[in-house]
């Protein structure tokens, strides 16, 4: 049951109310109306009146526990200053934002510190910048223009680094960036980044001696053939996609060792 | 315990304050202005490594100093690749082996200001006597307010003979210490040396002493 109590105090020709509401047991929509002959003189943040605030008094959802408002107002303490108008539960509603201060809401409320990125030297590829990473900038539809093969080797760009890079932003990854790659997957990407190599040497190649040479390198044309049909951006990206959706996934699981130690 | 060392203003002593504080306290001074470092740093991992999630808050802490810090990065790029969310829990792991954590904050009003005071259990607000520091002060005042950070002390910074400290504390609601405009301080902090070992006998390692005395007090109660 909520208590409710209030009290006016005069000062140089203003009235201060105090409302006390005690012991509200669920979140609580509240209406507090001014009774005194003048008008509310909301309590403000940047000049705004707080959330809630009205000509009228209070109105808004406050959380379970005690809470005070306070008002000021021109009129005289005459009577009750001001009076509960209504009073109902509601549990499911959010109650009125204070400020948080949840490190997340901080820096959403006054802004990202870190320098803006034109403000970074570009001194070449940066592997901790975290933007590199997020935006995904190789996914872009004018990429798909270029030639496969210059695709294919952005493709195992984007693997290792960015995935350690995700790693660093996790919460809980200290440590993880010392992680090895498992073995099974060893020769696979090294093979991967042998033929990204070879594309990166034949997209490269303007002159004929060159041509000729990567291709020669590259086993023939049959073999050049091969490699640009063989879909390998493909397979690293859908590899890419799935590892990470199963680190999200690791990542939402947090495994509770000490208690299912405790029931064992 | 920890304690925002904040004002609003850049160029207003925050650091020296921060460091010499951390100094008469024996606490760790944690350099939290992660795109200008400005107290001294050495070699070893660094907080821009801890907010990256490269190094744990312990392994940043630097014991061999006349004051024990965490000292911030220098570079622009790691400023831009840490998570300053994780400021906040940094702050408290540190609070958890230290009696003491100062937090030199950095100018401006953004998260990196915040979050320092929405962990810390009070703040010591760094102004001169100038308008546009005050103003400053009084704004990062509200928001220490709103986050939860009591103000513990005002350091009026660099005042001359005759500080107005009534007036500034008539206006922020809080006691004031005034720091005197001093070379000993100033040589001592250049060399990266807090003032009560360089010039034990000064004003400013005075003002300093009592400033600790007033945070002892605003701790106890």
């Amino acid at each position: 049951m909520v208590t409710f109590d209030c009290s006016a105090s005069h000062h140089d020709g203003v009235t201060l109310v105090t409302v006390h509401l005690r012991a509200l047991e669920t979140a609580t929509r509240v209406t507090v109306r001014n009774c005194l002959d003048g008008p509310v003189w909301p309590p403000r943040s940047e000049g705004m009146p707080e959330a809630g605030w009205s000509a009228t008094g209070f109105s808004g959802v406050l959380a379970p526990g005690s809470h005070a408002l306070g008002y000021a107002t021109p009129a005289r303490p005459e009577g009750t200053p001001a009076e509960l108008a209504d009073v109902v539960a509601v549990p499911d509603a959010d109650p009125v934002a204070e400020r948080s201060d949840r490190p997340a809401d901080v820096v959403r409320e006054l802004g990202d510190p870190s320098p803006p990125a034109d403000a970074v030297p570009a001194a070449g590829p940066e592997p901790s910048s975290p933007t590199a990473n997020d935006a995904g900038p190789r996914t872009t539809p004018d990429s798909e223009a270029q030639s496969s093969a210059s695709l294919a080797a952005a493709a195992v760009d984007d693997g290792a680094p960015a995935d350690r890079d995700g790693a660093h932003r996790e919460a809980d990854a200290e440590g993880d960036h010392t992680a090895q790659l498992p073995p099974e997957l060893g020769p696979w990407l090294a093979e991967m980044e042998r033929r990204a190599d070879a594309a990166e040497t034949l997209a490269a190649a303007e002159t004929l001696p060159e041509a000729t040479r990567a291709v020669r390198e590259a086993g023939g044309l049959a073999e050049v053939r091969t490699l640009a049909d063989a879909g390998d951006e493909r397979r690293l990206r859908l590899v890419a996609r799935r590892a990470r959706r199963l680190a999200d996934r690791r990542a939402g699981a947090t495994i509770p060792v000490e208690t299912l130690s405790t029931l064992a | 315990m920890i304690l925002a060392v904040t004002g609003g203003k850049g160029g207003v002593g925050k650091s020296t304050v921060a460091y010499n504080l951390a100094a008469q306290l024996d606490g760790c001074v944690v350099d939290g202005d992660l795109a200008m470092a400005d107290l001294p740093a050495g070699h070893g991992p660094d907080l821009h490594d801890v907010l990256a999630g490269r190094a744990t808050p312990a392994e940043a802490v630097r014991e061999d100093g006349p004051v024990t810090m965490v000292p911030c990065g220098r570079t622009l790029a790691g400023a831009r690749a840490v998570d300053p969310t994780k400021l906040a829990d940094t702050l408290e792991r540190l609070d958890r082996t230290h009696r003491w954590v100062v937090v030199d904050s950095p100018a401006g009003l953004r998260a990196d200001v915040g979050l320092p005071l929405a962990v810390a259990d009070a703040a010591v607000l760094v102004t001169t006597d100038s308008t546009a520091a005050l103003a400053d002060a009084l704004r990062v005042r509200e928001l220490a307010r709103e986050l939860g950070a009591g103000l513990c002390r005002v350091v009026l910074n660099r005042v001359g003979a005759d500080p107005a400290t009534a007036t500034v504390a008539d206006r922020f609601g809080a006691p004031v210490v005034a720091v005197p405009d001093s070379d000993a301080l100033a040589t001592a902090q250049r060399h990266g040396r807090p003032v009560d070992r360089t010039a034990p006998d000064s004003v400013a390692a005075a003002a300093f002493e009592n400033l600790a005395a007033a945070v002892y007090a605003c701790s106890s109660v």
